[in-house]
């Protein structure tokens, strides 16, 4: 298995008032090249789960496997660990830094050893595919508007060739265009690189559309673990823990109760289109 | 890692020293404070730990809490008690080559340092126990009769709880960049001393932009609300003593009696060394 995590506690503020247990006893497996969306309501420890698997925060009691190595074991290089597990916060574009792009860019590849060279091809590289101008590539990145910003940050992490890419939330606070093409990129990079994604979004179209896998997240429990058509046919579980399941779900659902033959599987905009135009045609034979 | 500092934050009970009114909490510390430095005698240090370890009792914060709050300021500390330890000029018991350590300089060191570490209680224990508006409420109510010489009060006050606000806020987010660039790879643990500065610039840049953006914000938000300043502004909670901050007081001047009884009798116990 490429990344594991085993029966992982993880609380914020042990010990004092402010104590919370963000994990309970979370296990979770991630094999090569897939794509997993974590869903989750607000403040159920999906972003605390991201920070454990490249070990910026340690476990309470658990561990966590890359390559089947224990990350925490006292010989365990946890700088190559983060070259192998790439991290886009949430909103990164608040750690650009650099006086240009491209250097903001370089800054990951370079520090995990790279020559300034492949540095720099590897900048320009992500730069291109996260569709960044060449234009922009000289400017401050103080200068960019906040989805340039976005992408530009995105590419800074991208640039280290991570075998497992974790993004939280990337599409937050873009416009519809700009979220279509960063998923886009993404399915891409995966196609290409052979590169397992793991992403958090709070849209359910959007990982109904793009991932394979999904995990749900409840008070800092991994609910459901299951392939996306699996996880969205639990509709009433779903919104128990407040949340959804696409909005094609409740349409295809309500189709069903007036008669329609549709196929209530269904979990993308495409696919429902499908059941629907073969249900009405169906009808109108009959 | 950084979220260990505890210096300035505020820690929620409902303990009688919460409860106060936070005028006399802040009495308290001063006088606290002022006789850490006026009865330097054996049994005044005495009265003061018996003061500080009755308040930290008293005020339910966790004692580990407490301590975590040095954490910060150990350089300082470490700094204070080499430079009295071998810079105090008296009767030598140690010399080797250029360096020489009296008597003299080890009873300073140690008295430094303890006053150092009760001061830092001493404040940390307003602050723990002190939400940033009450302090506010308070720093302004006791500064007031300044307001005669044209001294903006509410504006200063309003400025240090601000301040006292930004700490936790600017803490958590230099641990969110922190770890971000971490992410990236970068180290700020190895290296010599340059490298080290040099590898802060990945997390200063961004963090003064943030500053400036959360300044800006709360700006316009106060803006938005009209707020012009202390004048004719009311409170919601207006702060009134109770029967138990008559009672504090009352057990502050015992206290202040008690270490004035300790410079008259003069308890002097020979430190032998
Ligand atoms: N730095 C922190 N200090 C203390 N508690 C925290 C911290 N970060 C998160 N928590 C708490 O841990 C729990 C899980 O938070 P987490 O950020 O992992 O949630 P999340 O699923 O990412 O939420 P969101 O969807 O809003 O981003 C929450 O209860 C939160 O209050
Ligand atoms: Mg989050």
């Amino acid at each position: 298995m490429l990344l594991s995590l085993k029966n992982v506690d993880y609380y914020y503020g042990k010990d004092t008032v402010y104590e919370v247990q963000a994990l309970k006893q979370v296990s979770a497996d991630f094999a090569e090249n897939e794509f997993v969306g974590l869903i989750g309501h607000t403040g159920s420890g999906k972003s605390t789960f991201l920070q454990l698997l490249n070990g910026l925060e340690k476990p309470y009691s658990g561990e966590v496997l890359f390559h089947g190595k224990n990350i925490w074991d006292r010989d365990f290089n946890r700088k190559q660990l983060r070259a192998g597990v790439g991290l886009v916060f949430q909103y990164p574009e608040h750690q650009l830094f650099e006086a240009d792009v491209i250097s903001d860019v370089c800054f990951g590849p370079r520090n995990f050893g790279l020559s300034e060279e492949e540095a720099r091809n590897r900048a320009l590289w992500a730069l291109d595919l996260v569709g960044l101008e060449k234009r922009f590539h000289q400017s401050s990145p103080f200068e960019l508007s906040g989805g340039q910003k976005r992408r530009a940050a995105i590419a800074g992490v991208i640039a280290s060739k991570p075998e497992v890419l974790v993004m939280d939330e990337p599409t937050a606070g873009l416009d519809p265009k700009g979220k279509k093409e960063i998923l886009d990129m993404l399915s891409a990079l995966r196609r290409q690189e052979k590169c397992t994604i793991i992403l958090v979004s709070h849209s359910m179209e959007e990982v109904a559309e793009y991932v394979d896998r999904i995990m749900v997240f409840d008070a800092g429990s991994i609910v459901f673990d299951d392939q996306k058509e699996k996880v969205f046919s639990h509709i009433e579980e779903l919104e128990r823990i407040q949340l959804a399941a696409p909005q094609v779900c409740y349409i295809l659902r309500a189709l069903k109760q007036k008669g329609f033959a549709v196929d209530t599987g269904a979990i993308t905009l495409e696919a429902a289109k499908e059941t629907i135009l073969e249900a009405v045609k169906n009808r109108s034979h009959a | 890692m950084l979220r260990e500092i505890t210096i300035g934050q505020y820690y929620p009970s409902n303990s009688i020293l919460h409860r106060l009114d936070a005028r006399v909490k802040i009495i308290g510390a001063l006088l606290f404070i002022v006789c850490l430095f006026v009865f330097h005698n054996p049994a005044g240090y005495a009265l003061s730990t018996l003061f500080l370890i009755s308040m930290i009792t008293v005020s339910k914060v966790p004692v580990f809490y407490i301590f975590r709050g040095i954490k910060p300021l150990v350089y300082l500390l470490l700094l204070t008690v080499i430079f009295n330890l071998f810079l105090v000029p008296g009767k030598y018991i140690v010399s080797w080559w250029i360096f020489h350590i009296s008597a003299e300089g080890v009873r300073m060191a140690v008295v430094m340092a303890l006053r150092l570490i009760y001061l830092i209680f001493g404040t940390s224990l307003l602050t723990f126990t002190t939400t940033p508006n009450n302090m506010t409420d308070a720093l302004e109510s006791l500064l007031k009769p300044l307001q005669a010489v044209k001294v903006p009060v509410h504006e200063i006050a309003m400025m240090m709880s601000i301040a006292l606000r930004f700490i936790p806020i600017l803490l958590e987010e230099t641990d969110k960049i922190m770890k971000a660039q971490t992410a990236r790879g970068a180290d700020f643990e190895s290296g010599n001393l340059i490298k080290k500065i040099k590898s802060l610039i990945p997390v200063l840049v961004p963090l003064f932009v943030s500053a400036f953006r959360r300044a800006n914000d709360l700006a316009l938000a106060m803006e938005a609300r009209c707020y012009t300043g202390g004048k004719g502004r009311t409170k919601m909670k207006p702060l009134q003593y109770q029967r138990r901050d008559y009672l504090a007081f009352l057990f502050f001047c015992v206290y202040l009696g008690m270490m004035i009884l300790t410079k008259i009798a003069d308890v002097k116990i020979p430190i032998r060394l």
